[in-house]
């Protein structure tokens, strides 16, 4: 079903459930009703498992926020989220402490630490510092995800324009022959997941 | 209206469940407000619905879609 209010509408479906598990089948199913929204203009993907009491509340959520949401669609329109990963940089030497012990040196738990403060250290830790700016030439915008010991890759959202898509992959690609030893992958085209979230709690703007 | 240029799609694999995974369930738009009562899974009540956002215009191309012959896809919402 789809709720009306100011030029916006939500896609819906009633559901009893209290929760909506973040299973696989829900989670694809959730991905191809997004992506085939998209197909007809642009989207703003809602946080997976968002409920609202009712049709009605869910209008007076779009009422109560249009201006917001026209902005963030207009944000988005023709756009498409690529997601980088960059599984592995060239190791570098920490200078305050001298040269690191081989991993054959250390026992398994060690050396996998040294491995992440190894990883901690070479990694850029803003977006503003991302190796290879050459990517974003064909980007509207981009975003780094925290890194942590449990998620060590270096992660990146690109949101790119419908009709610079290939040359952004083109790009990617010359880049992944370029650097091997990055380990870089792209995953998509996905809707615009990460540049889909402003958050709204303050209150009507 | 014409069809945009088909974009290369990499949707498939472990890494691309990873990213898919990271981006529905740790972005996408927080509607939160006296109207939201769940969302991933903090649960209020047990009656709701499961809620997308676009445009009055793109739900428009899609009934126009949908009043074409079909293409095989599924428009079903979720």
């Amino acid at each position: 079903m789809f709720v009306d209010a100011c030029g916006l509408v939500c896609a819906a479906s009633e559901t009893l459930a209290a929760t909506i598990p973040p299973d696989s089948a829900h989670v694809w199913r959730h991905q191809e009703v997004v992506g085939a929204l998209m197909k007809g203009g642009p989207v703003l993907p809602l946080r997976f498992g968002t409920l609202t009491e009712d049709a009605a509340a869910c209008r007076r959520l779009l009422t109560r926020h249009h201006d917001v949401l026209r902005a963030q669609l207009d944000r988005v329109r023709h756009c498409l989220e690529f997601a980088l990963r960059v599984a592995g940089l060239p190791e570098m030497a920490d200078p305050a402490t001298g040269p690191m012990p081989r991993p054959a040196e250390l026992g398994p738990g060690a050396a996998h630490l040294r491995t992440l403060a190894r990883r901690e250290r070479g990694w850029p830790s803003s977006t503003a510092e991302f190796p290879h700016d050459g990517l974003t030439a064909h980007a509207a915008d981009r975003l780094l995800w925290a890194r942590s010991p449990s998620q060590p890759d270096l992660r990146a959202s690109f949101l790119v324009p419908r009709a610079y898509a290939s040359s952004f992959l083109a790009d990617v690609s010359a880049l992944q022959h370029l650097r091997p030893d990055l380990g870089i992958t792209v995953t998509g085209p996905w809707p615009p997941y990460s540049f889909s979230d402003p958050d709204l709690s303050g209150g009507a703007p | 209206m014409s069809e945009p240029e088909p974009v290369p799609s990499c949707t498939t694999g472990e890494i691309a469940v990873a990213d898919l995974l990271d981006r529905v369930l740790h972005k996408g738009l927080v509607l939160w407000g006296e109207a939201t009562i769940s969302v991933a899974g903090v649960d209020l009540v047990y009656l709701g619905l499961k809620v997308l956002l676009t445009s009055t215009d793109t739900v428009n191309r899609m009934r126009e879609a949908a009043a074409s012959p079909p293409d095989g896809r599924n428009h079903h919402a979720g």
